[in-house]
């Protein structure tokens, strides 16, 4: 039986989100540059693991998608139609965050190999957190980060064959 | 037929090595099986001893066991896709058909640490067992509860593999 680089498979099943497709791309290393992405692995606690009668045992895989883009100082325009260019850009994170709950609406679901049986992909809050905002660099650089949790089911010890 | 254990001193069986498989009918031919425990994470057959106790003149007290009533319940049940058992219950459930699950399932328990590949795997076969589900619904996902009731017209044998095409072959009398 094959197994997937469940990490590779999450990549594989992001570049389809056209948003994070036309984004550099980075693999827990970053450059911090403006509209680049970084991938970061989390460790997942094995102690969630839901054993059943049959073998068959569920699974939480987990990463953190961050999101870095340039921000502004400038203040809000009191006018409307004029945006704010902060604001814009978490928007576009927000988006992603949206695209993956559609995904998981349409059961459309990373593709983790032979015997793995994928559930539910959900982002882990509603929103993106501001993690941080790097003022020494030129355009200042904002860091944005959601977390993405996909639960599966682990059928490779099962030993009856259906 | 005894059954031995196929295990090493001091190992204990996986749970999964305790498989229960229902067997049934649908329309005049197609016969069915399904392993029963998808998704289900603790399920124990409890036998509902019917059980009688005295108290002698001496003081010594007897047991009788009259009966057994063994059942098993698996919660949750849920309806999953490619599950020919949960399409058959729901059916039935919603067109509260009775007749369509009582009596009409043979069951088989294998203790598949008991034998193996080649000699094949301790099992028993329970004819005309019912498998009654009893509430229908659930939260974010359609669970069915279901209790299975098993007879005790009982046949021992061994089961080929572990698989739902596998063949069951009576043990001989005697041994």
């Amino acid at each position: 039986m094959s197994v997937t680089d469940k990490n590779q498979a999450m990549i594989n099943y992001f570049l389809s989100c056209t948003p994070i497709y036309q984004s550099t791309l980075y693999f827990n290393f970053a450059n911090t540059q403006d509209s680049a992405k970084q991938f970061i692995t989390l460790s997942n606690d094995i102690n969630i693991n839901t054993p059943y009668i049959d073998g068959a045992v569920r699974k939480r895989y987990s990463m953190t998608i961050t999101s870095f883009t340039s921000i502004s100082n400038n203040p809000i325009i009191k006018v409307a139609g004029y945006d704010n260019e902060n604001i814009s850009d978490l928007a576009e994170i927000q988006a992603l965050i949206d695209w993956i709950a559609e995904q998981n609406e349409a059961e459309h679901f990373p593709d983790f190999g032979t015997g793995i049986v994928v559930e539910e992909i959900r982002t882990t809050t509603s929103n993106p957190r501001l993690d941080s905002i790097d003022a020494t660099s030129t355009p200042a650089i904002a860091r944005y980060s959601f977390t993405v949790q996909v639960d599966y089911i682990d059928l490779t010890k099962v030993i009856w064959n259906n | 037929m005894s059954l031995t254990l196929n295990l090493n001193s001091g190992q204990v069986a996986q749970r999964k090595t305790f498989i229960t498989v229902a067997e049934w009918t649908e329309g005049t031919s197609t016969q069915l099986r399904e392993i029963l425990g998808t998704r289900t994470e603790d399920s124990s057959m409890e036998l509902n001893a019917d059980i009688e106790t005295m108290t002698d003149v001496r003081g010594i007290t007897y047991t009788d066991v009259n009966k057994t009533e063994p059942q098993q319940t698996f919660d949750p049940y849920l309806i999953i896709g490619g599950s020919n058992l949960g399409a058959y219950l729901t059916e039935a459930v919603l067109k509260n058909d009775i007749q369509a699950y009582t009596n009409c399932f043979t069951i088989y328990q294998i203790a598949a640490f008991s034998g193996n590949s080649t000699d094949g795997y301790y099992a028993v076969k329970h004819a005309n067992c019912s498998i009654i589900p009893t509430a229908i619904g659930g939260d974010a996902k359609v669970n069915m509860p279901i209790e299975l009731h098993l007879s005790n017209d009982i046949t021992v044998g061994t089961v080929n593999k572990l698989s739902d095409d596998f063949t069951f072959t009576a043990a001989s009398q005697g041994l």
